[in-house]
C-alpha cells in the first residue's frame, strides 16, 4: 500500500497570505509601478478578450485573449510597458492551468517565446506546451518576462501593417484544408477498413487464441474467472490492427511475486513543484511505501 | 513493325477496311509508332474480368477489351459467365443472334463452334454465353464445366489468343465458377470506398485460389473531382490495393451512348477519352505491362476533354 504525501512548506513570510503558492508570484511585475493604469487597462483587455471568446475558438480562447492582449498592448502603447500588468493578470489563469497536467490550453508563454517569428497561436501542439509548463514550474520566472518584453519589442518594431496582419492571423486563423478533404477522409477510412478486413480471424482461431493465452498466463498469475476473458480486434491509427485479450487476474502466484520487504520505508516519486528558490516556499509531492499488514 | 502476330484463325477475308487502317494509325501515334502490341505468354491466355461489387463496369470493360483485341488482330472469345443475368451480348450488339449456348454444347445438342457468335464487323471477336436465362438448368454450371469449356476452346482447330471471362458480381458460386479456368485477372474498380473494399476482398480470394497475376483498371474516374480532392485518384487506389495498374478510364458519356447503340465504344472514330484509355489498357494487357499512375499538374486547357491525359504515365 502506498500513500501520497503532498506538502506545502512556506519558508519565508513575505508572501502575502492567500496567494496560491503553486504559482510563484515573482512572475508578476511589481504592482506598485502599474497600479494607476491597472483598473482602466484591465477593463479594456477583458472586454476585448470577451469579444474574442465570443467567436468560439474553443480552448484557444485564453491564449488568444492573452496574446491578443499582448499584441494590442504592443500596438497601442509602442514600447511603454505600463499596460503589461493587466495582460499579466489576465494571463495568470491560463498559466495556472498550464501548470496542471497535460495542459491542453495553448498557453501564453509559448506564444511569448516566439520572438522573431509571426505569432502562430493556432499551430501549437500539446506536447510542446507541456514541456514549456514543466520548465515554468521549475525555473525562475525572469526568462519569461524577458521573453515577454522581447516579443513586445518585436511587435512594436514590426510596423503598423505587419501588426495588422498579425492581428488578423490571430483572430482568423487559416483553416487547414489538406487533411480534411473528402478524398483524404475516404483514404483514412479505407485504410482502417482494409486493415481490419484483412486481419479478420475466424471464430475458431479466436477461441484458440484465448485458450493459449490463458494457459500461458496461468503459469504466472491466478486468473479470476475464465469466462470473463475477452478478445477484441480493433484498429488503431498508429499501430494498425490491434488484438487485445483482457484477462481478469486474482493474484500473482507466490513464486513470482515481487518481494515487498525491499520496499519498506522507501520514498519514491519525489516531485518538486516549487523548489522555493524564488518564492520562499517548497511544494513537493512524494510517495512512501507502507506494507500491507494483510500479507 | 517486323513482328506480325501468328494468324491463328484462317483468314479468307479481304484486306482490312479503311476504317481499321485509320484506327491503327491512331494507335500507332499513341504507342510510339508500333501498330500491334507484342503478345506475351503462351496462347490462349485466359483472363477473368472481375470486381466483386456490381456496376463498376466489368461487362463494359470485357466488351471493349475484346473488341480492341479483335481489332488488333488477336482472336478473342468473350465468355459471359453470368448464367442467370446476361448482359455481354447487349453490349456487343449480338443479342438477337444468340441461339445456342454452352449449356447446349454440354447437353450434346450442338458443337462448340456453333455456339460461338461471331461479331459482324470484327471478324476476330466471338461471343459465348453460358446458358439462356430462362432455361431450366442455370445452376448446372460449375467450375469444372467452365474449365472444360476453356479446354475445349484451347483444343479447337483455331484456338483464340485470348479468352476473356466476364465474371458475375458478388463472391458466391458464380464467382467461383468464373475464376476456375483463369490464370490472370483484371480487377475493375471505381475510386470510391465501397468498390475498393470489395476489390480488396476479391483480390484476396483470387490469390487464395491461385491467380497471382492481378491487375487493376480504375474505372469512372472524374478528373474534376480528383482535382478538387473529392475523389480518390488512381494513385491512391494503387497505393491502397497494392496491385499493378492496367488502366485508368475516365467517366465518359459515350459509354452510355455506345451501350444503347450496341457498338463497343473503342470502335468509335475519332476515339473518345474512355475508348482511348481502354485501348491503351488492351495494349498493356497484351504485353503484360503495367502503367504507373502519375499525378501531374494540369495546365489550363481550353477544352475539358484534354485534361485527363495527365493521369497517364508510361
Amino acid at each position: 500500500m502506498t500513500s501520497r504525501f503532498h506538502s506545502q512548506i512556506p519558508l519565508g513570510s513575505h508572501v502575502p497570505p492567500g496567494t496560491n503558492t503553486a504559482v510563484p508570484t515573482s512572475f508578476q511585475i511589481p504592482t506598485e509601478f502599474f497600479s494607476p493604469v491597472h483598473q482602466r487597462a484591465t477593463a479594456n483587455t477583458e472586454d476585448k478578450a470577451r469579444k474574442i471568446r465570443g467567436k468560439g475558438t474553443g480552448e484557444q480562447n485564453p491564449s488568444t485573449a492573452a496574446s491578443m492582449a499582448m499584441s494590442i498592448s504592443g500596438g497601442c502603447v509602442g514600447g511603454d510597458c505600463t499596460v503589461l500588468a493587466p495582460s499579466a493578470s489576465s494571463l495568470r489563469p491560463p498559466l495556472r492551468r498550464a501548470a496542471g497536467p497535460k495542459g491542453h490550453s495553448c498557453t501564453f508563454p509559448h506564444g511569448a517565446s516566439i520572438n522573431n517569428n509571426r505569432l502562430c497561436v493556432e499551430h501549437q501542439r500539446c506536447s510542446r506546451s507541456s514541456t514549456q509548463t514543466y520548465a515554468l514550474s521549475r525555473k525562475d520566472f525572469s526568462p519569461i518576462t524577458q521573453d515577454v518584453e522581447g516579443f513586445l519589442h518585436n511587435v512594436v518594431n514590426m510596423g503598423f501593417l505587419d501588426r495588422l496582419k498579425l492581428a488578423w492571423k490571430i483572430m482568423f486563423p487559416a483553416p487547414t484544408i489538406k487533411d480534411t478533404s473528402n478524398a483524404n477522409i475516404a483514404k483514412q477510412r479505407l485504410k482502417m477498413i482494409l486493415f481490419s478486413d484483412r486481419c479478420e480471424v475466424s471464430d475458431e482461431a479466436k477461441k484458440k487464441i484465448v485458450e493459449h493465452v490463458i494457459e500461458a498466463l496461468s503459469e504466472f498469475v491466478e486468473i479470476e474467472s475464465r469466462d470473463n476473458v475477452q478478445v477484441d480486434i480493433s484498429t488503431d491509427a498508429g499501430l494498425g490492427t490491434v488484438y487485445s485479450v483482457t484477462v481478469p487476474v486474482r493474484c500473482v502466484k507466490p513464486e513470482y511475486q515481487e518481494s515487498e520487504e525491499q520496499y519498506r520505508g522507501k520514498i519514491v516519486g519525489v516531485d518538486f513543484k516549487d523548489t522555493g528558490e524564488s518564492s520562499g516556499n517548497v511544494d513537493v509531492t512524494f510517495d512512501f511505501f507502507v506494507p500491507n499488514e494483510n500479507y | 513493325m517486323a513482328f506480325a502476330p501468328p494468324r491463328l484463325l484462317p483468314l479468307p477475308l479481304p484486306p482490312p477496311p479503311a476504317a481499321a487502317a485509320s484506327t491503327r494509325a491512331v494507335s500507332a501515334r499513341h504507342h510510339g509508332g508500333r501498330t500491334a502490341p507484342e503478345l506475351s505468354g503462351p496462347t490462349p491466355r485466359v483472363v477473368v474480368i472481375t470486381s466483386g461489387k456490381g456496376g463498376v463496369g466489368k461487362t463494359t470493360t470485357t466488351a471493349n477489351l475484346a473488341a480492341s483485341l479483335a481489332r488488333l488482330g488477336l482472336p478473342a472469345v468473350a465468355v459471359d459467365a453470368d448464367a442467370g443475368l446476361r448482359n455481354l451480348d447487349l453490349l456487343l450488339g449480338l443479342e438477337n443472334r444468340v441461339h445456342l449456348t454452352a449449356a447446349d454444347v454440354l447437353a450434346g445438342d450442338c458443337r462448340l463452334d456453333q455456339a460461338l457468335v461471331r461479331h459482324r464487323a470484327l471478324q476476330d471477336l466471338h461471343l459465348l454465353c453460358l446458358s439462356k436465362p430462362r432455361s431450366k438448368m442455370p445452376l448446372a454450371f460449375g467450375s469444372k464445366t467452365l474449365t472444360w469449356v476453356a479446354d475445349a476452346l484451347r483444343r479447337s482447330p483455331n484456338p483464340p489468343a485470348f479468352i476473356l471471362i466476364d465474371c458475375p458480381a458478388g463472391v458466391d458460386a458464380g464467382f467461383v465458377t468464373a475464376i476456375a479456368p483463369a490464370e490472370e485477372a483484371v480487377l475493375v474498380t471505381t475510386p470510391d470506398i465501397t468498390a475498393l473494399r470489395d476489390a480488396d476482398r476479391v483480390a484476396g480470394l483470387l490469390e487464395c485460389d491461385g491467380i497471382k497475376d492481378i491487375k487493376i483498371i480504375v474505372n469512372r474516374v472524374r478528373p474534376d473531382l480528383v482535382k478538387g480532392e473529392d475523389m480518390m485518384s488512381a494513385l491512391d487506389v494503387q497505393e491502397m490495393l497494392g496491385l499493378p495498374l492496367l488502366g485508368v478510364v475516365p467517366e465518359d458519356a459515350e459509354v452510355i451512348r455506345s451501350t444503347n447503340r450496341g457498338v463497343p465504344l473503342v470502335l468509335n472514330d475519332p476515339p473518345t477519352p474512355a475508348g482511348l484509355a481502354l485501348e491503351q489498357a488492351t495494349w498493356r494487357l497484351v504485353e503484360r505491362d503495367a502503367m504507373t499512375a502519375v499525378m501531374v499538374e494540369e495546365q489550363e486547357r481550353p477544352k475539358k476533354k484534354g485534361g485527363f491525359f495527365s493521369f497517364f504515365g508510361r
